[in-house]
């Protein structure tokens, strides 16, 4: 677990232009980052490279972060607007939300994980059948526990808003999973 | 049934009061069904939790060090572009003020001594100077030197320029 000093020391060292201080940023945001690049465009390829565009990105302006708000609210922010981005790209040419990219390969094991309990594989299949912002609402709210108030600097949607479409993207979950795998709640 | 989901996740949240708490807390000990999907609800709470979050591919620190290594590159490249311009201009505006001081006459004569007009003022200045360090004698050589210079720089900047297209697609 790192300390918020250290944390600080390691974006001072990046700020003033050590790598390999901003090569530890990643290494200790990499899986956030990439959490939320693909809940929002759910291919991974795309997703990657979408996380890739946004520690870039920070790179590019980490000297401009002033730590006024937390660093992960920053980067996050920076992330799902990355990814946004890309989705926007990408809908132009087609329908992302009607390519179950992860259900490709995986759909055919569902009895499998439903015979071993997974029920973090079932909630990551079920995530799939959300729309883009449910799911990248969801993930941000779950990812290292976000508050509501770090939501808004995130994705610069309204508190209600978000309340709102986040009571609703948990009920419709919820729903799905008892439809679909009532075994299990 | 939206009732009791919402005050499950409130209380989830950590977002109710602590008599709002004690409520839910009874409700779970009284209503069998409220307990079930508070259960159910906690289940899905927990699971979300470790869900959300996935492992980035292999090596995923070294591909964007590697990219922050050409952006890099690049920036320094850009620098360099700039500095080049700033060179081009310098040896342009040389360029010009060799060619204007070897076309000025080089002497003043009375007349324009008599007569001063800025411009003849002017040349006269400049072409005494010129006139006192033989700049004439120099003056093409300069001129066919900056010229050399500035078609290398010109070239030199093309082919960065090219690069650095190439690069970004």
């Amino acid at each position: 677990m790192r300390s918020d000093i250290d944390e600080k020391q390691l974006i001072q060292r990046a700020i003033d232009g050590d790598q390999s201080a901003f090569r530890d940023l990643i290494l200790i945001y990499q899986n956030y980052v990439y959490s939320i690049c693909l809940s929002v465009l759910k291919v991974p390829m795309e997703s990657e490279e979408a996380a890739q565009d946004t520690f870039i990105k920070v790179y590019k302006s980490i000297k401009t972060y002033n730590f006024t708000s937390k660093f992960s609210t920053w980067l996050y922010s920076i992330a799902y607007r990355t990814s946004i981005d890309y989705y926007r790209k990408r809908k132009r040419t087609e329908d992302i939300d009607s390519i179950d990219y992860f259900l490709v390969g995986t759909v055919n094991n569902t009895e499998a994980i439903i015979e071993k309990q997974e029920l973090t594989s079932l909630i990551r299949m079920v995530l799939e059948d959300l729309g883009q912002e449910e799911r990248s609402l969801i993930t941000l709210f779950y990812l290292e526990e976000q508050s509501v108030k770090e939501m808004i600097e995130i994705t610069g949607l309204q508190e209600s808003n978000i309340k709102v479409k986040l009571f609703r993207a948990r009920k419709k979950l919820y729903t799905l999973l008892s439809d679909k795998y009532s075994a299990f709640l | 049934m939206e009732d009791k989901l919402e005050k499950i996740w409130d209380y989830l949240d950590g977002n109710l009061s602590h008599e709002e708490r004690l409520q839910v807390e009874m409700l779970q000990k009284s209503d069998a069904d409220f307990n079930l999907l508070f259960k159910s609800q906690l289940q899905l709470h927990r699971g979300l939790s470790k869900s959300v979050v996935k492992p980035a591919p292999l090596n995923f620190a070294d591909q964007i060090m590697a990219k922050v290594a050409t952006t890099n590159s690049l920036v320094s490249s850009n620098s360099f572009n700039g500095f080049k311009y700033i060179m081009m201009g310098l040896a342009f505006i040389l360029l010009l003020f060799s060619v204007s001081a070897f076309l000025m006459p080089m002497e003043t004569s009375p007349s324009n001594t008599l007569m001063p007009s800025k411009l003849v003022a002017f040349k006269s200045y400049f072409a005494n100077i010129f006139s006192s360090i033989q700049f004439i004698k120099i003056t093409p050589y300069w001129s066919v030197f900056f010229a050399v210079l500035v078609l290398f720089w010109a070239d030199r900047l093309l082919f960065s320029v090219v690069r650095l297209n190439t690069q970004r697609h």
